[in-house]
């Protein structure tokens, strides 16, 4: 790897870093509070993962920038932070000491976040795991076992409301149109990206992936009769330029809350 | 044999040992206690979860964050066990959430308070659960086989809890003024609650539960073996427990302390502590937001890709 290799390669881990980040802050929102109990464990153990995913590509970002994980995963400013800003939002009701809590619990956005998502990042990891900088390549390969077990999870409940009762699928297709232009935001490439690839760090840019993913997303929505929205739309993007949306100004300042106390502390 | 006959000879045999298992005959008495006792240990651990839930977000690592994730899917995973068991003694899910909403059925004392710090997060984890730990123990010995083959697994995954807690107070009892400052608030919020935590001390030979050998040691034995085990701990990592009549008596070999006020007590189970209607409230809410995911499965969709 040549010097100026090292910063687009930082920003690219700290770019998946925070992606799987924020989606597992948000999935491990449904402890507690899922439609089942079965689920509750289900999602506690999605959002368990992710955040070890998270921590073990901050890690390899530690390396090269001489900080440690912690500190980069709840201690940079809040517009340092590079996740897509479909994973921001929070799609479960909130908690308010006062009783008057915040509605607005979406089980048919947290699984549409997650199933397209999940296609992508099984993307994602595929072309990461031929990458030639050999620590990232086999940190992915931990990865890519475990992603394999929520892509199932994904697609039974994707099949369920698809498939099932009318309010289940009305849902499912209110949360898709919803939530695309921020889905299509996920290729929007991390800067530097060209330079990873020119070295052979990465095969191909994460917008190149925006082709294949398509058609992966494809035939999922086809089996059930969904129409396809427009993947012209316009994408929801500035997340990999760290721009973000009300939800990270919500979920930022929770995850820093304590720590902000005494952030040079022993926690 | 007369009917009384048969429950008196049930009686005899749980008392003296005898295990009952989900199938067997069993008179409507134990039935009957044994689903509103399993029930509420389930509720318990469903509304547990909510008090740590606010801090899911908030821990201040990697590492915490994964570990409480953890500790707090663990609870719902006990209520999901303990809820089956419900199942087999024949009150349907659906009726007993029902009923946990409406507040018709009751949960533990300590998950009716706020929780306001950090400090709650490792307190919780640390003490609550080894009072938790101490009746569970005893219910490893409960005369309804199932109930004590599930206390086995979970008393296990409480031990770990147990430790994640008590490292959380640790490092803040070792770290700076405002950290340590933390945890003895939390302590004094939370000494109360943890005395009442396993009822008023009610003679055995009057507990029901005892009788039908539900379970096996006495509220204020429970108590007593809690105050063994952590007073000279909390202590010994720079805590100080806020009261000043706690002292253990060589004579009677028993632990004296301020009374706490059981009608508070009764006052708070009943749906009138601090953070009751909050919690039912936000309860009730996340209920009704997925009333129709539930409506799904159980309209026959197969959760499989």
């Amino acid at each position: 790897m040549t010097p100026e290799a090292r910063e687009p390669l930082a920003r690219y881990l700290l770019t998946i870093a925070d992606d799987e980040l924020v989606l597992g802050y948000r999935d491990s929102e449904w402890t507690g509070v899922a439609p089942i109990v079965e689920e509750d464990v289900a999602f506690s153990s999605l959002a368990q993962d992710e955040i070890g995913h998270a921590r073990l590509l901050y890690t390899l970002a530690a390396e090269l920038t001489a900080t440690d994980p912690d500190q980069l995963a709840l201690r940079r400013p809040k517009g340092d932070y590079y996740h897509a800003r479909l994973l921001e939002f929070r799609a479960t009701p909130k908690y308010d000491p006062s009783g008057q809590h915040q509605a607005g619990g979406d089980w048919a956005k947290a699984i549409v976040r997650r199933y397209l998502y999940d296609l992508f990042d099984d993307l994602r990891t595929e072309i990461i795991a031929e990458s030639s900088y050999p620590p990232l390549a086999a940190a992915i390969q931990k990865v890519r076992r475990e992603e394999r077990y929520h892509l199932r999870h994904d697609e039974a409940w994707w099949h369920a409301l698809a498939g099932g009762p009318a309010e289940g699928r009305e849902r499912l297709e209110r949360a898709i149109a919803a939530l695309w232009p921020d889905a299509l935001g996920l290729f929007e490439p991390a800067p530097g990206e060209e330079r990873l690839v020119a070295e052979g760090i990465l095969p191909l840019t994460t917008a190149e992936l925006r082709l294949r993913w398509v058609e992966r997303v494809a035939p999922a929505f086809a089996r059930h009769g969904i129409p396809l929205p427009d993947e012209r739309a316009a994408p929801a993007v500035g997340g990999r330029r760290g721009e973000h949306g009300p939800g990270w100004d919500e979920l930022y300042d929770e995850m820093t809350m304590v720590r902000r106390l005494e952030p040079d502390g022993a926690w | 044999m007369t009917d009384e006959q048969r429950i008196e000879e049930f009686k005899r045999a749980v008392q003296a040992g005898h295990k009952v298992e989900a199938g067997d005959w069993m008179p409507e008495e134990y039935r009957a206690r044994l689903t509103k006792f399993i029930e509420m240990h389930a509720n318990s651990e469903l509304m547990g979860a909510l008090p740590e839930r606010d801090w899911i977000l908030r821990a201040p690592t990697l590492q915490r964050k994964l570990a409480v994730t953890a500790k707090i899917q663990d609870e719902v995973g006990h209520a999901q066990l303990l809820y089956r068991l419900v199942e087999d003694l024949g009150k349907p899910r659906e009726q007993i959430f029902q009923d946990l909403i409406s507040g018709k059925t009751k949960f533990h004392n300590v998950f009716h308070y706020p929780t306001k710090s950090w400090g709650d997060v490792g307190i919780i984890a640390w003490l609550v659960d080894a009072a938790a730990i101490h009746s569970q123990s005893a219910l490893q010995r409960s005369s309804y086989a199932p109930y004590a083959r599930t206390m086995r697994r979970i008393c296990w995954e409480e031990a770990f809890h147990l430790k994640h807690g008590e490292d959380i107070v640790l490092t803040c009892m070792m770290g700076t003024a405002r950290q340590k400052r933390l945890m003895q608030e939390a302590l004094e919020r939370w000494w109360e609650p943890l005395m009442m935590f396993h009822g008023p001390p009610a003679p055995p030979e009057t507990d029901k539960d005892l009788e039908w050998g539900i379970k096996s040691r006495p509220n204020e034995q429970l108590r007593q073996d809690f105050l063994t085990k952590y007073v000279r701990r909390i202590q010994e990592i720079g805590l100080t427990i806020p009261d000043p009549k706690l002292r253990y008596d060589e004579r009677t070999g028993r632990w004296a302390y301020t009374e706490p006020d059981w009608s508070k007590l009764y006052t708070i189970v009943t749906g009138n502590g601090p953070a009751s209607q909050a919690r039912l409230g936000f309860r009730r809410l996340s209920y009704e937001e997925t009333a129709w995911v539930r409506q799904v499965v159980t309209g026959g969709a197969q959760l499989t890709a």
